[in-house]
């Protein structure tokens, strides 16, 4: 992975400094609340609903063993033993002191890590497909890219007071893991009919108030010119985004409202005019970068054959939980932060280094961070999976649900989100709860729910097969339903079905779709297909009569 | 409705309560006001603010605020019960 220079590492050191200053001088009154609030978010440390909450970057969702490491040493030193990891390949700490932030943020900078541009107008932490690198189906390593757009986009000087925040996503197979159509920024790593590897780069996507698909704009970037392209269309939303209402200004509304064509003219015409000013990296460059991306050392002789354990459990996680790998012998475990009843995306810091400690042990200490809040050992032999499975089935951490109905993404909601109007994770709870037999689960096959608590969709209810959306009616808890969404390939926004429910009600509407797409589907079918093909009708007569 | 006047610590975070005197994590010690104004009259005064940020008022019945959020707000997430604190009601 991406190891620091002594820039990198002097920048990321220079504004621990900055902060600890910034901090003395507000505890000590010289810095009003309003001085110092934009400083603070600078940093990723917001004010949530019961202390400060600081949002840490996890470059394209990759860790080594000693980030993960350090990260359970942050629960347990700085906030209350446990951390949330997000739908942005993050993690956030619910319960943080301002005056231990500085030493925080110098703990996270000796392990090569900050918390810098996690908030604000900026361009926030770049995400890619968690199995990069490892993917059996995959073009090329996309942290490659990923991390010349982190280098790119850090402090850089004209992106800094963007007219709002800016989310870029890379993937590099046919198969969508990282939702790029659903970014400000899609970034798709593919190859042309000559087997040329380039991009296709798809613009204005997102969720929110306003979701939106992005359109593809160019079918085809050479990697030779890469950043200028991706300048080129910061430069045009920069200087045509609007800034007079923040509900307007995101890249989508502008690509909406100026229509794609022109919006393309816009880009293609800013591109012509920088393209040639050395923003771009030359090829020794992407190759020093990609170096730090280089494959382990697989052993060449490691087993192909299918693992085995007396215990059938094994058996339902080998299938449901385990991806095909690159490398021959080996294979990818996604560890499901999704047990019946718990809370999505938490791990507790005895969690966080026990995975630590597995990955040293039998993944080259690699770990990654999904998009649906699991966390993955990319790099497992064969004949070592029994033993991964053992170890996290202590940790209770084992459950083969992903991509099964309770493999539920769901933001913090009103438990700890001050912009959220209703609570997330009890919904999800009682969801996994009500599917929590695995036969149950294994015979609905592939369901995706995802759960916000207000518009903002940080739960990414548009995306999900069935999204729930949280709302606040008259002081009551009111959760709608949306069926159809896809963050995939097949990429689409869900519809509303109806009108809203009560928490007990959500989750029995909840309960009547399934059992209506039971009914309904053929040999087969998923439940978005299903949806696909039958229409909304039949579950809103299942579900409202 | 009575209002009580909320506010997180400056330095922790946590939430707090004034007294009329100084903050307290009791909600059930939270100086009662009659209305909004008075409420967001006494957070005016001097020194009131020196020691938290985000001062607002809360509307609250006998022993607890009114709203969900609030509620949620002077106890904890209620997903983590072993979290929560006392409102000392």
């Amino acid at each position: 992975m991406y190891q620091y220079d002594r820039f990198d590492q002097a920048i990321v050191d220079a504004r621990v400094d900055e902060f600890r200053d910034q901090v003395a001088r507000r505890l000590s009154g010289e810095l009003t609340e309003e001085q110092f609030r934009p400083l603070r978010l600078l940093n990723g440390l917001y004010l949530q609903m019961h202390a400060y909450m600081l949002r840490v970057a996890i470059p394209y969702g990759t860790l080594s063993s000693r980030q993960l490491r350090m990260l359970g040493h942050i629960a347990r030193r700085y906030d209350r033993n446990y951390g949330h990891f997000t739908t942005r390949q993050n993690i956030q700490y619910n319960w943080i002191k301002l005056e231990e932030c500085a030493d925080l943020l110098a703990d996270l900078a000796s392990v090569e890590m900050h918390a810098i541009q996690t908030s604000g107008n900026v361009i926030r932490n770049i995400t890619t497909d968690q199995f990069a690198g490892a993917g059996a189906d995959e073009i090329e390593d996309p942290r490659i890219w990923s991390e010349i757009l982190r280098q790119w986009s850090t402090f850089h000087p004209e992106f800094s007071f963007l007219p709002r925040k800016f989310k870029i996503a890379v993937n590099a197979t046919t198969v969508d893991r990282a939702a790029i159509k659903l970014h400000d920024i899609g970034v798709e790593i593919a190859r042309d009919a000559h087997g040329t590897v380039g991009f296709k780069v798809y613009v204005g996507g997102g969720m929110g108030r306003t979701p939106m698909i992005a359109p593809l704009i160019r079918d085809w970037l050479p990697k030779s010119h890469f950043l200028s392209y991706m300048e080129a269309i910061l430069r045009v939303y920069n200087r045509y985004g609007r800034r007079d209402n923040m509900y307007k200004a995101r890249i989508k509304i502008l690509v909406h409202e100026l229509g794609v064509e022109a919006f393309t003219r816009e880009v293609e015409a800013e591109w012509q005019a920088i393209k040639d000013r050395g923003i771009d990296i030359d090829a020794a460059e992407a190759e020093r970068i990609a170096a730090y991306f280089a494959p382990p050392p697989f052993d060449p002789a490691a087993s192909t054959a299918t693992p085995t354990h007396a215990d059938p459990a094994f058996g339902h996680w080998l299938k449901q939980n385990v991806s095909p790998h690159k490398a021959p012998g080996y294979a990818i475990a996604t560890i499901s932060l999704k047990p019946i009843g718990g809370i999505p995306g938490d791990a507790s810091a005895e969690q966080m280094e026990a995975i630590a400690d597995l990955a040293d042990s039998y993944s080259f200490g690699d770990i990654r961070v999904t998009h649906a809040q699991n966390l993955v050992l990319p790099h497992v032999r064969l004949i070592d999976l029994p033993a991964v499975w053992e170890a996290l089935r202590g940790l209770e951490v084992a459950d083969a649900n992903l991509d099964l109905i309770s493999d539920i993404i769901a933001c913090p909601g009103l438990d700890y989100c001050t912009l959220a109007n209703a609570r997330s994770i009890p919904i999800a709870q009682a969801l996994a709860e009500r599917f929590a037999d695995m036969d149950r689960q294994r015979d609905l096959g592939e369901l995706k729910i995802k759960i916000s608590g207000c518009i903002n969709a940080c739960g990414h209810h548009h995306a999900g097969h069935i999204g729930i959306l949280g709302v606040d009616r008259k002081g009551v808890e009111n959760y709608q339903l949306l069926l159809g969404g896809s963050g995939a390939e097949d990429t689409s926004l869900a519809s509303i079905l109806g009108p809203g429910f009560d928490a007990d009600g959500i989750i029995n509407a909840v309960e009547t779709v399934v059992e209506t797409y039971r009914k309904v589907r053929t040999d087969g079918e998923r439940f978005l297909d299903t949806y696909r093909r039958v229409g909304a009708q039949p579950f809103k007569e299942a579900v409202y009569g | 409705m009575p209002f009580v006047l909320k506010a997180n610590d400056l330095r922790g975070g946590a939430v707090l309560y004034w007294t009329g005197s100084q903050w307290t994590p009791r909600l059930a010690d939270g100086k009662r006001f009659d209305s909004e104004e008075a409420t967001q009259q006494e957070a005016a005064r001097d020194g009131v603010r020196l020691t938290v940020v985000d001062v607002y008022p809360v509307a609250v019945t006998d022993s607890s605020p009114a709203s969900l959020r609030e509620r949620i707000n002077a106890v904890g997430p209620t997903v983590r019960p072993d979290l929560c604190r006392s409102t000392g009601a």
